[in-house]
């Protein structure tokens, strides 16, 4: 564990030394965590900007407003696992970045398996944990399976806490490859 | 003798790429099309899942609760779940809402109770319509305001208890209100509302539909915050 850990603060002290890192792994995590919140009402903001006669500044505020979701239309879990899949899929992708154009470096498969079941679990849980996640009950739906979300003890905020858990392996994943030492292998 | 796995390598992360942008793509695609399922176990049909849009919107009747000026400049249609603790956290900003644009909104509540999470919830929306049977609108909301209050959410209400206190507190015969509990005359009624949202492409609550005056409609996902529906009101007012 303390292995890990060192891994890690040792590859954020070598990533994160540059600026240009630091801006990108803040944009992803920005994009990110405005995707999961807006995503309910992707429609609303399409139809705001495609068939309403409404000034562009009521549209943009509109827009705006509906980041303050975060507090009212997610519960204390969702809310803080949307933003630490977020903050880590940002943190993760400018490591990826700084590893293959800094080092060269090959990714393993376990390092973009998981990576990607992360983000791919973290947009399963995004939504309403205790009304009926949109997207999740959608997914589900398709297969028939929607009433498996009574089942679930977190009616299906499991997926974004398995989402940070993946995303964490990831993290520590790709910091050991940073932290490795660059030699030649035989 | 690098070459092939080296090719394979560097392809990996486009493909890692592509995987994850196919992912979000998936999930903006499902989260915008308008024909999804809160329930399966809801009766529905095939039609319903592929043209569920905002326009299949039940016309308001009689049958419905109206809130505030019934000929107001602009209506919102909220299809809600009395065990969706965001609904209830939802009511308060509605509550707002009519309160502080007086006659130029008008608040209609529909029933979408989601029955795979809260199973509490259809049997408390026919509770509802017991109360407006017996003490008109007024009744109907009078309840709901005190069933947000009571209750803690999350399929944790007494409702054997909280039922009639409710009824009592608002003035109800209690025993009309229990006889029509189990009557079961306004299970259509709820059905068909549960129908509509989801015809309409709710797949969660609050589900809310914003109409101007004009007549068209805006969807609304989600307890958003009193700003957020503040402004959507402000944008409909603006057209005429």
């Amino acid at each position: 564990m303390s292995i890990h850990l060192h891994n890690i603060k040792q590859a954020f002290t070598e990533v994160f030394a540059r600026t240009s890192y630091i801006a990108l792994a803040s944009t992803l995590a920005l994009i990110a965590f405005v995707f999961a919140v807006w995503l309910p009402n992707v429609g609303l903001i399409t139809d705001i900007f495609t068939t309403s006669s409404a000034p562009l500044t009521a549209k943009l505020k509109l827009t705006l407003s509906l980041l303050g979701g975060i507090g009212t239309n997610f519960s204390t879990l969702s809310a803080g696992y949307t933003i630490a899949t977020a903050v880590l899929f940002g943190i993760i992708i400018a490591m990826v970045v700084y590893l293959v154009r800094k080092r060269r470096a090959q990714l393993g498969g376990s390092v973009i398996g998981t990576g990607l079941g992360g983000i791919g679990s973290g947009i399963l849980g995004i939504g309403c944990a205790a009304c009926g996640s949109f997207l999740l009950m959608t997914t589900l739906a398709s297969f028939g399976a929607a009433g498996a979300i009574a089942l679930l003890p977190l009616k299906g905020g499991e997926f974004g806490v398995v989402s940070v858990v993946l995303l964490v392996v990831s993290l520590t994943l790709i910091s050991k490859k940073i932290t490795e030492p660059l030699i030649c292998e035989s | 003798m690098d070459e092939p796995s080296k090719t394979t390598n560097n392809l990996s992360i486009p493909v890692a790429i592509v995987i994850a942008g196919a992912l979000i793509a998936g999930a903006v695609y499902m989260g915008t099309s308008r024909g999804g399922t809160a329930d399966s176990q809801q009766p529905q049909t095939a039609e319903q899942q592929q043209t569920g849009n905002l326009e299949q919107m039940a016309a308001i009747t009689s049958e419905d609760h109206i809130r505030g000026n019934p000929n107001a400049e602009v209506t919102i249609v909220e299809y809600s779940d009395y065990e969706c603790p965001f609904c209830k956290s939802f009511h308060p900003t509605m509550q707002r809402i009519v309160d502080e644009y007086g006659d130029k909104v008008a608040w209609v509540y529909r029933h979408f109770p989601l029955d795979s999470i809260h199973s509490k919830a259809r049997s408390e929306a026919v509770a509802a319509e017991c109360a407006a049977e017996l003490g008109g609108n007024d009744a109907f909301w009078k309840f709901t305001d005190r069933f947000f209050e009571l209750t803690p959410s999350n399929n944790q209400t007494d409702t054997a208890t909280v039922l009639p206190q409710i009824a009592r507190d608002i003035g109800l015969n209690e025993s009309a209100f229990a006889s029509c509990l189990t009557s079961g005359k306004y299970d259509d009624h709820v059905q068909a509302n549960l129908d509509n949202a989801i015809a309409t492409g709710g797949n969660g609550t609050p589900w809310s539909i914003v109409i101007t005056a004009s007549g068209k409609k805006y969807p609304l996902s989600g307890a958003q915050p009193y700003a957020t529906v503040k402004q959507l009101i402000d944008l409909a007012l603006q057209e005429k």
